[in-house]
This record gives C-alpha cells, sequence and structure tokens, in this order.
C-alpha cells in the first residue's frame, strides 16, 4: 500500500505533514540515522569551504540543522522553509543571527546571483519536480556559487540493499509510528522513489546551469551528498 | 529579520523590490510588519520575525 500522495496533491499534503511532525523532527532524525545525519551535514559544509564571505541559503531549512552548522563559518545564512512549524521549531533553537524565511522553493523571494552557498538535508524527494527547484538555484547563485545537496540513497549491493530495505521500509515506519507520526514515517522512506538516478540527476544540475558535478555516498550507499558549482 | 535582509529579499512572483513596514521592533529585529510589491500589489506579512514569503496560492495551504 502506498503513503505517497497524488501529484496534485503532493505539495500541499507534505507541507501538512512537515508542520505535523515539526516538534519532534530533529529527536526522530537523530534517532532514526544514530546521529550520522548531523556528521553528513558537517562533512558537506567543510567541503563546500565556507567562509565569512559567504552567504549561505539553507533550503527547506527544517528546523535549522545545516543552517546551524554552516553559521560555525559565516555569519550570514538564510534558512528558508514553507512549513511554518518547521520554522518556528529553528527558531526556538539557539540559532545566533540565522534568517528565517518562510516561502516556496520554487518561487524563492531572493535577488539573482544574491546567494554563494546553497544546501539542502533530505528535502529533494519531498519537491513536486527537480528541473525548477534546480533552476531558481542556479538564478539565485552568483556565478561560481556552491550547492551541496544530502539526501537518503539506495545501497546497490545485495545483502546491504537487503538490511537498508528491512531497516527504512520496516523498522523507520513502525518506530516512526510509536514516537511521532505513523503515516509522515510511512511516507518518508517511500518518498525515495521520487529521486531520479544519479545519471538524471547530474543531468537535470547540468541543465540548469552547473558544472563539476559530484556524488559521495555515506553509510554503504544508505545517503548521498552531491555538490555541483554555478557555471 | 533584520532590515538588512532587505538587501536580498524580493517579491517572489514578479522579483521585484518590496517596501518595508515594521510594526514592532525588538533589538533591531523586525518582529511584526509587512513586505509591500507594489507591481504585484501584494502584500507579504512578517508575523514573529518571520516573513510569509508565500505566493498568495499556497498562504492558506
Amino acid at each position: 500500500m502506498t503513503a505517497l500522495p497524488a501529484p496534485e496533491e503532493k505539495a500541499a499534503a507534505v507541507q501538512r505533514m512537515f508542520d505535523r511532525i515539526a516538534p519532534r523532527y530533529d529527536r526522530m532524525n537523530r534517532i532514526m540515522t544514530g546521529r550520522m545525519d548531523q556528521r553528513w551535514r558537517r562533512s558537506l559544509v567543510e567541503r563546500l569551504g565556507i567562509d565569512d564571505e559567504d552567504r549561505v541559503l539553507d533550503l527547506a531549512c527544517g528546523t535549522g540543522d545545516f543552517a546551524e552548522i554552516a553559521r560555525e563559518h559565516t555569519r550570514h545564512v538564510i534558512g528558508l522553509d514553507f512549513a511554518r512549524g518547521m520554522l518556528h521549531g529553528a527558531r526556538a533553537r539557539d540559532l545566533g543571527a540565522v534568517e528565517l524565511v518562510q516561502a516556496d522553493a520554487l518561487r524563492l523571494p531572493l535577488r539573482d546571483g544574491s546567494i554563494t552557498v546553497a544546501v539542502s538535508g533530505f528535502a529533494l524527494r519531498n519537491f513536486v519536480a527537480l528541473p525548477p527547484v534546480f533552476a531558481e538555484l542556479a538564478r539565485v547563485l552568483a556565478p561560481g556559487g556552491r550547492i551541496g545537496l544530502l539526501e537518503v540513497d539506495r545501497p546497490d549491493r545485495g545483502v546491504v540493499r537487503l538490511g537498508h530495505h528491512v531497516y527504512f521500509d520496516r523498522v523507520v515506519p513502525f518506530v516512526g509510528g510509536i514516537l511521532s507520526d505513523r503515516s509522515a514515517y510511512r511516507y518518508l522512506p517511500q518518498s525515495a522513489v521520487y529521486l531520479p538516478d544519479k545519471h538524471e540527476l547530474a543531468r537535470m544540475l547540468r541543465d540548469a546551469g552547473f558544472r563539476d558535478i559530484r556524488k559521495r555516498r555515506h553509510a554503504m550507499g544508505a545517503a548521498q551528498s552531491i555538490t555541483a558549482v554555478r557555471a | 529579520m533584520r532590515p538588512d535582509l532587505m538587501e536580498i529579499l524580493v517579491c517572489p512572483l514578479c522579483k521585484g523590490d518590496l517596501e518595508l513596514t515594521a510594526t514592532r521592533e525588538e533589538d533591531g529585529e523586525i518582529i511584526e510588519g509587512s513586505l509591500h510589491c507594489a507591481a504585484c500589489n501584494e502584500t507579504y506579512p512578517i508575523e514573529d520575525g518571520i516573513p510569509n514569503m508565500l505566493p498568495p496560492d499556497l498562504r492558506e495551504a
């Protein structure tokens, strides 16, 4: 049985779901990944070489996990999300001078070329379509600007793939159902089917105006991080 | 939001400049107010220090 909403319903359904699970979202992510998610974010921020000259956009920032780490490297960090519940969660954390903005990734309220780094954690699969999101990122990034995208992935080796399937398709919905919201934690693992394979993703990024596209896998393929440079 | 965010904030629809009205400020931060796009005749509210820049069709979703 699918936990995925109909295509025309996806944006509104995802917004409602994230508003619903916002209060326990950080704690759930830490539990589900054994705290590895923050290590992957930190590693990606370091690879992007963020310094105080940079203005960083955390796209679909949730409660501000990426923004918090980026803030250690620059004073200019904007956390943007379309679920207000998540932004209230971010505000409740002590994130320093991170600016929070409620907005739609397809229609960013940011000036052309006003950002030098954009990061996004575990959000790609929640967008209705990726090419228009990448096009908006390319618009707001200055030439030479960098992106860092963190996402789930599907391992391609047999035993690891089986373990991954059992964990994300059985354990995560079960534990999520007990500690948070059952339907949300059935949706989240299944939503990985929205992700294109690495060749398709690279093509989408190239078409949007990015170059030097690199992918790195984490936890034996359970997660991936992608970096690219705005041409 | 801090006033210097205005340097990069634009209307999500036409990407044009916005006019800021602050009705409550604390420690240099705008807590309540609005951002108006004259070209689109659209107003975006600022509540709890967070501007709501969702396009009108998504605002009540």
